[in-house]
C-alpha cells in the first residue's frame, strides 16, 4: 500500500509541482497550459489555467517559501508566475535561448532557478531588483547535446546537469551580488560562474534525471541503458557506483533519504534503490505490486536490462515459448512515469512521501513510511 | 464481342460476389468458373443484338444508320430505312484470321455456307459487299418462321462474327484432317484473331499443334497466368482428363516455331501448346474445340482479371480486421477513462500484497543474483579505454569496498 | 518451422519492448521543431546506440535470409522495417500487392510509414505521440500480430488462388469433352 492516493487529472501529464502545504498542484496536461488544482474538502477542483506559452510545457517548479511558479516550454520561453490576489501574473524571463527549454528548478534559497535546454546550454536566472526583471546567465559550450535535467546542490551554488550526450556535469553557478562567499563549502570555494567542477562519463546512452542527496554528499542520475549511477565525493576524485537493473530505463530519480533513492521510468513502477552499511547501492524492490514477477533466464553480464533484451533474452518466464500478448502493467501507472516530486513536511531533510506523474495522466502519491522493509534506509 | 460480353458478365458477377463475400471461398470459386464458362460461350455481340431487336420490335419503321466498333478491329454497320421497312442491312468488316495463302481469298465458300446456315429464310448475302466491308447481309425480319423463336434467330445473327471466325478455323482444321496422308513438317500458320494476340497452328502427321504466345501488360498478370498454366498442366495430366487435348506450358518457344520472326517469339508469359488430334475435331466436337481455341486468350485474361479482383476484395476485408487491432486499445482506453471519471477524482485503492518476508525473499533473492555492482575509480581521461576493457570481461568479482583514486 | 517463427516474433517483441522507450524531444537543429529523430538523423547522439563505441543504432533480427526485421530507435521515435518471406514469384507479387495496398491506406494504421525503408517491404514509424495515445503493449501486440497476419494472409491467399486456378483449368478442359 505504498500508493496512498491516485488522481486521474488528465489524459497525459508532462510534469507537475506542489505548493508548500501541498493543497495545490500545478501540472501540464501535455499541451501549452498549466492547470492548477486545489483540494476542497476531499475533492480536487480546477482553480486556474495558466495560458501564456504556445508550445508544450516541459518543466514546472513551485517555490515553497516565495510561492512563485516557474514554467518553461518548448517555445524557448520561461515565465515566472506570481500570485496577486486570486490571479496568477506572469513575468516573461528572457532566457536568450534559440531552442526548446527542457527542464527547470528553483535553487534551494529560491533566489535563482536553472533551465536546461535543447540549445545545449543551461540558463541560470536571477532577479535584479533595480531593473525589476529576471536576468538569464548562460553556461555555454559545455554540453554536447540537449540538457535533460538540472539539480541544485543544497549549498545553492553547485548545479548538476544531465545531457543526451550521456554525461553528467557539475557546475558552479556563483553569481556576484546574489550569492555570498561564506555560503560555499570545501573545494568549490574559488570557482567562478560556469566553471565545470566535474564531468562524469559513465553512461553509454542518454542521461536523464539527476538529483543530490539531502546532505549534498551523493549525486544520483540515470542512463537510458537501464543503469543508475551514484557518485560520492563530487570533486576532483569522485567515487562512482553503477547499478544495472533488468528492467526498462528510468526517467527520473529522487532521494528519499541519504541511503534510499526512488527511480521512476518506462517500467511504470517506482523502483527502490538503497545503500547498505558499507555504502553499496543495490536494487531493493518495486514499490508498486507487479502481476508478473521477474524470473526466468539469467543474464549475467553487466550488459543487462534493455540491451539484454536486444539479444533475444526473455524477461518473463513464459515468454520464451510463445507469441504471447505483452504483459499488461499491473501497477498504479499504466504508462511511462516521467516526473517524481518530493512532498516535504516542514523543514526535515527526510522525505517519506512523494508524488509521481506520467503519460497516463495520473498523479500518484506514495508513502514509504509504512513499508517496514524499507524503514532501515530512511 | 467477347470483350464486351465479358464486361457484362463481370458486372453481374461482381454484384453477386458482394452477396457471397462472407461465404466460403470454394463457393466463390465455383461461381466464378460458371460465369467464366458463360462468358466464353456467349458468341453473340450484345450491342448488335440490342440494335437488331430494336429494329425487329419497332412498331413504326425506324431510320437507323449505325456504326459499331467492337474488339478493336471489328466494325458493324447497321442500316434500316423508313422507305423500305421490311429490310435491314448488316455489313461487317473484320481482320482475316490468317494472312497466309490458305485463306487469302476473303470469305470462303465454306464460310458463306455457314452464314447461310444461320437462317436461310431471314438473311441473304448481298454481292458484292458494301465498299469497305467484307460481308453485307440483307435481313428480312418478316420472314422469321412462325415456329421458331425470333429472339434466338436474332441472337444467332448477332453472332455472325463468331461464325465467320470459327468457320475459318474449322475449314483449316478440316483440311488438316482430310490431309493426314501428308507426311513431314508444315510451316506454322500464324492466326491473327486479334492484332496483339496471334497464335499458331502447325500441321503435323496425325495431329496439329496450336501454340499461343502469351503476352501480358503487367508483371503480376504474368505471375497469375503462369500459376494458372501450371494448374492447367497438372489438371490435364490426370487420368480424368486424358481425353482432353494435352496441354503444355514452357517459357521458351517450342521447336515447331523455329524460323518465326523474333518479334512474334518474344513473350513475357511463355508459350502454351495444345496438341489437337483428329478425335477432337470429329463431328460436333469440332465446333467446341474451335471455339475454345479462339477464346483461350480471353479465358486466361478473364481469369487474371477476376483473380486480381479477388485479391483486392480479400485485401480490403483484411485491412478492416488489421485496423481493428490498433483501434481496440483506443476504445478500451476510452472505456477505462469513462469508469474512472464516474468513480471521481479521489481514488484510493488497496493493493494486493504478499506476506512481507516472502515478498522480500523472492524479490531480493532474484535481484541480488541479477544486479551486479561495479565499482571503479573514476577518471575521465582515458575512460574509453577503461570501459572497453570492462566490456570484454563478462563477470565481475565484486569486493565490497572501493578505494579512492590518489 | 512454427517454433522458429515463435522465437523470431518473441525476439522482435522483446526488442520492441526495450526500444520503445520514447519521449517528447524537441529538435536540436531547427528552432521550434519537433520531428522524429530516427527520420532526420541529424543529431547522431540521439539515435539509440546499444554501444556508443561502435556507430550502430540498428538492430537487425533475421529469421532467415528472406525474413528479417530492422529496428531503428531514437530518443523520440522508432522505425520498424519488415522483410516478408517470399518463397516464389506468386508470393512475391501477392506480398507486394498487399503491402502496397496497406501503405496506400497508411492513415488507417497511424503507425504505418507510407514508404518502406529501402530494402524492406513495409515500415512502421512509431513516435512518442503514439506512445502517449496508445498503450505501449498494445502497439507491440499490433506489430507482432501484423507480422503473423501478413504471413498467414499471404499463404492463404496463395492457396485460394491455386484452388481457383485449378477449378478454372478444370472448367476449361471440360469444354473439350
Amino acid at each position: 500500500m505504498a500508493a496512498i492516493e491516485v488522481h486521474q487529472f488528465a489524459q497525459c501529464i508532462t510534469c507537475h509541482a506542489w505548493n508548500s502545504d501541498h493543497s495545490m498542484v500545478a501540472f501540464c496536461p501535455n499541451n501549452n497550459e498549466v492547470h492548477i488544482y486545489k483540494l476542497f474538502q476531499d475533492k480536487w477542483e480546477k482553480l486556474h489555467v495558466l495560458k501564456k506559452h504556445d508550445q508544450i510545457i516541459s518543466g514546472i517548479d513551485w517555490s515553497a517559501s516565495s510561492n512563485k511558479i516557474v514554467t518553461v516550454s518548448h517555445d524557448r520561453n520561461s515565465y515566472v508566475w506570481n500570485q496577486e490576489g486570486s490571479e496568477w501574473v506572469p513575468t516573461l524571463v528572457i532566457l536568450r535561448l534559440n531552442r526548446a527549454a527542457l527542464c527547470a528548478q528553483w535553487s534551494p534559497k529560491e533566489n535563482k532557478f536553472a533551465v536546461g535546454s535543447g540549445a545545449k546550454t543551461v540558463c541560470i536566472c536571477y532577479y535584479e531588483q533595480e531593473n525589476n526583471w529576471w536576468v538569464s546567465k548562460l553556461i555555454r559550450k559545455k554540453h554536447d547535446s540537449s540538457v535533460t535535467s538540472v539539480a541544485w546542490h543544497p549549498n545553492n551554488i553547485l548545479l548538476a546537469t544531465t545531457s543526451t550526450d550521456g554525461k553528467c556535469r557539475v557546475f558552479s553557478t556563483f553569481i556576484k551580488g546574489v550569492d555570498t562567499r561564506e555560503s560555499k563549502t570545501g573545494t568549490t570555494s574559488d570557482s567562478k560562474f560556469g566553471e565545470q567542477i566535474v564531468q562524469l562519463d559513465l553512461s553509454f546512452s542518454w542521461a536523464f534525471g539527476v538529483k543530490w542527496s539531502p546532505s549534498g554528499n551523493t549525486l544520483a542520475y540515470v542512463g537510458h541503458n537501464s543503469m543508475i549511477y551514484f557518485v560520492d565525493d563530487v570533486g576532483p576524485s569522485p567515487l562512482a557506483q553503477n547499478v544495472a537493473f533488468r528492467d526498462l530505463p528510468l526517467r527520473d530519480v529522487l532521494f528519499v533519504s541519504e541511503k534510499m533513492v526512488i527511480g521512476v521510468g518506462f517500467d511504470c513502477n517506482p523502483m527502490v534503490f538503497a545503500a547498505d552499511e558499507s555504502g553499496i547501492w543495490r536494487f531493493i524492490k518495486f514499490l508498486g505490486e507487479r502481476k508478473t514477477p521477474s524470473s526466468g533466464s539469467k543474464y549475467g553480464s553487466q550488459f543487462s536490462g534493455a540491451f539484454g533484451k536486444f539479444y533475444g533474452q526473455s524477461k518473463y518466464g513464459v515468454s520464451n515459448d510463445g507469441v504471447e500478448t505483452s504483459r499488461t502493467s499491473g501497477g498504479v501507472h499504466e504508462n511511462c512515469i516521467n516526473c517524481i516530486v518530493p512532498i516535504r513536511e516542514g523543514s526535515t531533510s527526510r522525505t517519506t512521501r512523494f508524488s509521481t506523474s506520467g503519460l497516463d495522466g495520473k498523479v500518484v502519491i506514495w508513502d514509504v513510511q509504512n513499508q517496514e522493509d524499507l524503514l532501515d534506509y530512511l | 464481342m467477347i470483350a464486351t460480353s465479358t464486361f457484362y458478365i463481370i458486372r453481374f458477377y461482381s454484384k453477386n460476389m458482394a452477396c457471397l463475400e462472407n461465404q466460403n471461398v470454394d463457393a466463390v470459386v465455383v461461381l466464378h468458373s460458371v460465369f467464366l464458362r458463360m462468358a466464353c460461350f456467349d458468341r453473340a455481340s450484345p450491342s448488335l443484338k440490342k440494335i437488331l431487336l430494336k429494329i425487329y420490335r419497332a412498331e413504326k419503321p425506324l431510320e437507323i444508320d449505325h456504326h459499331l466498333h467492337e474488339f478493336g478491329s471489328v466494325e458493324y454497320h447497321i442500316q434500316s430505312s423508313v422507305s423500305d421497312p421490311r429490310l435491314a442491312y448488316l455489313s461487317i468488316s473484320m481482320p482475316l484470321l490468317s494472312q497466309g495463302d490458305l485463306l487469302s481469298y476473303g470469305i470462303s465458300r465454306y464460310t458463306t455456307e455457314m452464314i447461310k446456315g444461320i437462317s436461310s429464310d431471314v438473311l441473304e448475302i448481298v454481292e458484292p459487299a458494301k465498299a469497305g466491308y467484307q460481308l453485307t447481309l440483307r435481313l428480312h425480319f418478316a420472314k422469321i418462321p412462325r415456329n421458331k423463336d425470333p429472339v434466338k434467330i436474332i441472337t444467332d445473327i448477332s453472332a455472325v462474327q463468331a461464325t465467320i471466325l470459327s468457320s475459318q478455323l474449322k475449314e483449316m482444321l478440316r483440311i488438316v484432317n482430310y490431309d493426314d496422308t501428308y507426311q513431314g513438317m508444315h510451316k506454322p500458320i500464324k492466326l491473327v484473331y486479334h492484332p496483339r494476340e496471334p497464335f499458331y497452328v502447325i500441321r503435323q502427321p496425325q495431329k496439329f499443334i496450336t501454340v499461343f504466345p502469351m503476352r501480358f501488360k503487367e508483371y503480376s498478370d504474368v505471375i497469375i497466368a503462369t500459376a494458372f498454366f501450371q494448374e492447367l498442366m497438372d489438371v490435364g495430366i490426370s487420368e480424368k482428363w486424358a481425353k482432353a487435348p494435352p496441354c503444355c506450358w514452357s517459357p521458351i518457344p517450342p521447336p515447331e516455331l523455329r524460323g518465326e520472326s523474333f518479334e512474334d517469339l518474344s513473350t513475357n508469359g511463355g508459350f502454351v501448346t495444345f496438341d489437337i488430334s483428329p478425335r477432337h475435331i470429329k463431328g460436333k466436337k469440332l465446333d467446341k474445340t474451335v471455339w475454345n481455341l479462339l477464346n483461350f486468350y480471353a479465358y486466361v485474361k478473364y481469369h487474371v482479371k477476376c483473380t486480381k479482383g479477388f485479391i483486392q476484395r480479400r485485401m480490403r476485408k483484411r485491412l478492416d480486421s488489421l485496423v481493428e487491432v490498433l483501434q481496440k486499445p483506443n476504445l478500451e482506453e476510452e472505456d477505462d477513462e469513462h469508469t474512472k471519471k464516474v468513480q471521481g477524482c479521489r481514488l484510493t485503492r488497496k493493493w494486493v500484497k504478499l506476506p512481507k518476508s516472502k515478498f522480500l525473499k523472492r524479490k531480493c533473492g532474484e535481484f541480488i543474483k541479477k544486479i551486479k555492482r561495479i565499482r571503479f575509480r573514476l577518471k575521465i581521461h582515458g575512460f574509453l579505454r577503461f570501459r572497453q576493457r570492462w566490456l570484454k570481461i563478462p563477470k565481475f568479482s565484486s569486493s565490497m569496498k572501493y578505494t579512492k583514486l590518489n | 518451422m512454427a517454433n522458429t517463427l515463435r522465437l523470431y516474433l518473441t525476439c522482435i517483441r522483446n526488442t520492441l519492448d526495450a526500444a520503445m522507450c520514447l519521449q517528447n524531444f524537441p529538435c536540436q537543429e531547427v528552432e521550434r521543431h519537433n520531428k522524429p529523430e530516427v527520420e532526420l538523423k541529424t543529431s547522431l547522439e540521439l539515435l539509440l546506440n546499444p554501444e556508443r563505441l561502435r556507430a550502430i543504432f540498428q538492430v537487425l533480427i533475421c529469421r532467415n535470409e528472406a525474413e528479417k526485421c530492422l529496428i531503428e530507435a531514437s530518443i523520440n521515435s522508432l522505425r520498424i522495417s519488415l522483410k516478408v518471406k517470399q518463397a516464389d514469384e506468386l508470393e512475391n507479387i501477392l506480398t507486394k500487392k498487399f503491402l502496397r495496398f496497406l501503405s496506400m491506406r497508411a492513415e488507417a494504421f497511424q503507425v504505418l510509414r507510407r514508404k518502406p525503408v529501402q530494402g524492406y517491404d513495409i515500415s512502421f514509424l512509431i513516435t512518442n505521440y503514439h506512445c502517449e495515445d496508445m498503450q505501449k503493449h498494445k502497439l507491440i501486440d499490433f506489430i507482432v500480430q501484423f507480422m503473423e497476419d501478413i504471413d498467414k494472409e499471404i499463404s492463404e491467399l496463395k492457396m485460394s488462388m491455386n484452388t481457383r486456378g485449378r477449378l478454372v483449368a478444370t472448367e476449361f478442359l471440360k469444354q473439350f469433352m
